[in-house]
């Protein structure tokens, strides 16, 4: 990815954006501003515009902001850039900015002063939360490449949260009384998230063997003996295995289908942001 | 349908100040304003005081140099002191040794005083004596207007000393004279006076 870190090109990014903000306001007041849901990940974009469509494919964000001049844009990180920070509920973080404060110790404590500089995303549901750092990508540069195209990034939030609230929603047994869990598959990536009683209380990343269904339930295997047993099948979400996925029927529900691009479309083509 | 799935946004900004914030921001910037306000009508005040004093100031060295009518609130008492003071000091300030020297500059021989009556507050001069002869007299007289201050110099009474005054030592002429006395004259002449 392209990176555009000089004064010089930030001005002209930001005389660009000027001059098509007139254009962008009227076209937003006639209601004809495309909007588009992309999904950031280690190969490239996947996008889709907002209330449907086929996906679309671009090699960068670069590329895929030329090809969108002036649309507006959220975006899904990829599970690879996301470290999540894990925070007890004993440590009665008052707010955002407190849990922000933390999960910015922790991350510099366990990757380096680097990470420092690693924008943040707290979230909390119920007297639960969390934070989630990013790391290998530079959403500033990205921004400042968006605007040079006209394009509003209104979003930047990790993949998981959508397809949580996607499966959720499709899914009823994950809101269901007691301890439940989904875990997403990106690739290699996967995010192994725990829903007690309808809330998220558990954040957990790991690493697939392969991108293999065998990797799967071996993962699976080893995550069902942390921590206390769940109330019911975990659900498997996801994509990018490299074979149809033949999961035993007792060990987890599928939702979708974990090879093709279906289920990635499924679980974060809509917006929860919005239907919220 | 649940929707409250958390949603963390790299993209959020910090979180917004509590409402609270605000109001004691409110609060503060209106009184930094009344306090503001304050001191810049008190800060015009003094300039206009300073500006008054130093018009008092450019108009007090006239004013100094005028003397001083005793203060309105000042008690007769005071009065009465401060004129008795005054009277006291303009009697010291009298030329008595001008006069007397003057007059005895003017004597010529063969002329004997007997009296001199003068007062510190009144012109008045009265000269009593006695003169072998009338010339000698009138030549006194005529000498001792001649001085600066000396003024309606004239011979009151000439008689021939008879009686017992005849018998004494020094026969002639009993005479009176009278004179006024200008007192600050008689004082700036004193320079070139003679002594």
């Amino acid at each position: 990815m392209s990176r555009w870190p000089t004064s010089a090109a930030a001005l002209r990014a930001q005389v660009v954006a000027t001059r098509t903000g007139v254009t962008r306001a009227w076209a937003g007041v006639r209601g004809r501003l495309p909007r588009h849901v992309a999904y950031l990940h280690a190969q490239g974009v996947a996008s889709w515009l907002a209330g449907g469509g086929a996906a679309e494919h671009a090699d960068s964000f670069a590329a895929w902001c030329a090809a969108h001049a002036g649309a507006d844009v959220r975006l899904r990180i990829a599970g690879e850039f996301v470290h999540g920070v894990a925070v007890d509920a004993g440590l009665q973080l008052r707010d955002a900015r407190a849990v922000r404060q933390y999960a910015l110790q922790q991350l510099t404590h366990y990757h380096g002063p680097q990470a420092a500089a690693w924008p943040l995303a707290a979230w909390a549901d119920g007297a639960q939360c969390g934070a989630c750092g990013l790391h290998g990508v530079d959403l500033a540069a990205m921004c400042v490449e968006a605007a040079a195209h006209g394009v509003r990034v209104l979003a930047a939030t990790p993949a998981w949260s959508t397809a949580l609230a996607t499966v959720a929603a499709a899914v009823p047994e994950l809101r269901g009384a007691g301890r439940r869990a989904l875990l997403l598959v990106e690739g290699s990536a996967a995010t192994w998230l725990v829903v007690t009683d309808g809330r998220l209380v558990t954040l957990r990343q790991r690493f697939l063997d392969a991108p293999q269904a065998d990797a799967v339930a071996r993962l699976l295997a080893t995550l069902a003996t942390e921590g206390e047993p769940l109330a019911g099948l975990p659900v498997v979400a996801g994509w990018g295995l490299a074979a149809p996925a033949a999961l035993p029927a007792d060990i987890a529900m599928v939702f979708g289908a974990l090879d093709g691009p279906g289920a990635m479309a499924d679980c974060l083509r809509d917006s929860p942001e919005q239907r919220a | 349908m649940t929707s409250h799935w958390p949603q963390p946004d790299f993209l959020a900004r910090a979180p917004r100040r509590p409402a609270v914030a605000w109001l004691w921001l409110a609060a503060a910037l209106v009184v930094a304003a009344l306090v503001a306000d304050d001191w810049i009508g008190a800060h015009r005040d003094l300039a206009e005081q300073q500006q008054r004093l130093a018009r008092a100031l450019q108009r007090l060295p006239a004013a100094a140099a005028r003397p001083r009518p005793p203060a309105a609130g000042a008690s007769a008492a005071d009065a009465d002191a401060i004129r008795a003071a005054r009277a006291v000091v303009d009697r010291v300030a009298h030329p008595w040794d001008q006069i007397l020297a003057n007059i005895e500059a003017e004597t010529p021989g063969g002329l004997q005083w007997l009296a001199l009556d003068h007062d510190a507050d009144d012109p008045a001069v009265r000269l009593e004596g006695n003169a072998v002869d009338v010339a000698a007299v009138l030549h006194f007289v005529d000498n001792l207007a001649d001085h600066p201050g000396w003024s309606e110099v004239v011979l009151g009474r000439l008689r021939s000393a008879e009686g017992r005054e005849a018998d004494a030592a020094a026969p002639g002429w009993h005479f009176e004279l009278r004179a006024a006395v200008d007192a600050p004259r008689i004082a700036q002449a004193r320079p070139t006076g003679e002594r």
